[in-house]
């Protein structure tokens, strides 16, 4: 995990995530968000379903590496993961009203 | 360590993130603050999955598309303004492990910059909404023939029978022995599906509502604004508006040719249709600015904290709990761009 960065004289070094990679991957995906609706106006639900799974990969990426949750222990891992339980819950419940 | 400790696992880390207190419970705050933004998600899909394309008695209507003002590439670009305020987060952090204290303080600037940038671009776009009569209470009556100049902007090629037809519901034309409809003096239902009808004798049709028990059409005698008021909600004040009976009524009372005068003076007033989309797309996008907001004011502290030394590669945890709300907020706007600006 190397990468260019700015070198500080007399600083103790530390490896940092690949921030400006993720960065990169975080902008290029949004610019294919933007272009999706544009793009596929004919077919909804595939759309729906690419703008679904590049949040979920984006959101992956913010929570692992900005929020360093791939890199701290398991357990604020599983708190962070409480949420979810709790929307699948709602979501559960929503559906079963259609 | 001694071997007592057997209880304390070996956490890996990569960098210099440490287990605090404080982490923990910024931690906690961003679990139930999250769960505060599933329920208003969960809320806002919901009201959209169930909405309808016209106004009736038994569904409300989404807004129509072509009278929302969203401008998706300018909301895409503050998009990125927010993912870069994202990065310069991160790297302020680094900067600080590094023990780069002016790099520590340069990016958390960039990083409130980017987080004002984004709440400036958001009172932009309210103040264009609300231009355009869309606001938390609801959207502004709009003349028909404004409308069909608008959908004709935007691409969309529905006539003004149609325009008529999804914002004030679906209407009967056709009188039939079992259910005689009164046509508004001079106009035939050729008159309206050639475009020839103002407002006010729309609204003088009867309205035609499914009855889902039965799937029979039955008339119902009340109109637009059925499911709206427009005074204001929670004052004291005389509501100034009407509901669908009471202005049908008053068309019914006024002379053919002051109908669609009837209508300005509605329009003028302020009355508004209640909609769906405003009450969840204020609340939403309201609710999250307002995280950047406090967040830009966090910043501004540790900003200050900073420029008297506060912290150094020790304390570094510090600056990593306000970059996790900070991701956080970020986050979410991932989530809420995707379902209202892009589905």
């Amino acid at each position: 995990m190397s990468h260019p960065n700015h070198a500080d004289a007399g600083a103790v070094a530390h490896t940092h995530p690949p921030y400006m990679k993720i960065f990169a991957l975080l902008v290029a995906l949004t610019v294919i968000e933007v272009v999706i609706p544009f793009a596929m106006k004919g077919n909804h639900g595939l759309a729906v379903t690419l703008l679904i799974a590049i949040s979920v990969v984006k959101i992956l990426y913010i929570a692992r590496y900005f929020m360093h949750l791939k890199f701290e222990a398991r357990i604020l891992g599983l708190v962070a993961c409480a949420p979810l339980l709790c929307a699948s819950i709602l979501a559960f419940v929503l559906l079963w009203e259609f | 360590m001694s071997s007592d400790h057997h209880a304390l696992p070996h956490i890996e880390t990569e960098g210099n993130f440490e287990f605090t207190n404080g982490k923990f419970a910024m931690w906690l705050l961003i679990v139930s603050d999250a769960m505060a933004f599933i329920g208003f998600l969960g809320a806002y899909m919901v009201l959209r999955i169930s909405a309808v394309d016209q106004p009736s008695l038994t569904g409300m209507p989404w807004q129509p598309a072509w009278s929302l003002p969203m401008d998706l590439i300018l909301t895409g670009l503050n998009t990125f303004v927010l993912i870069c305020s994202s990065v310069t987060m991160v790297k302020a952090l680094a900067a600080l492990q590094d023990g780069n204290q002016a790099g520590l303080k340069k990016y958390i600037a960039l990083t409130m910059l980017g987080g004002a940038f984004f709440v400036g671009f958001q009172v932009f776009e309210w103040t264009h909404f609300a231009h355009e009569g869309i606001t938390i209470q609801g959207m502004a009556l709009v003349d028909l023939d404004k409308a069909v100049t608008r959908s004709a902007e935007a691409g969309g090629k529905l006539t003004k029978l149609e325009i008529a037809t999804q914002l004030y519901g679906q209407r009967k034309m056709d009188g039939t022995p079992d259910a005689p409809v009164a046509m508004p003096a001079g106009k035939t239902a050729a008159d309206f599906r050639s475009g020839n009808f103002s407002e006010g004798d729309y609204l003088f049709l009867e309205l035609e509502v499914r009855d889902r028990a039965s799937m029979d059409m039955r008339p119902i005698r009340g109109g637009i604004i059925h499911h709206a008021a427009y005074g204001v909600p929670g004052s004291t004040a005389e509501p100034k508006g009407r509901h669908g009976l009471e202005l049908r009524a008053e068309l019914e009372d006024a002379e053919p040719a002051q109908r669609g005068a009837i209508m300005a003076a509605h329009r003028a007033a302020g009355a508004k249709v209640a909609s769906l989309f405003c009450s969840s797309f204020f609340v939403l996008t309201g609710f999250h600015g307002l995280h950047v907001a406090v967040g830009v004011l966090y910043l501004g502290i540790v900003l200050c904290r900073a420029f008297q030394g506060a912290y150094t590669t020790k304390n570094s945890s510090i600056i990593e709990v306000a970059g996790l709300y900070w991701h956080f907020v970020d986050l979410v706007w991932v989530l809420l761009f995707m379902l209202i600006y892009l589905i």
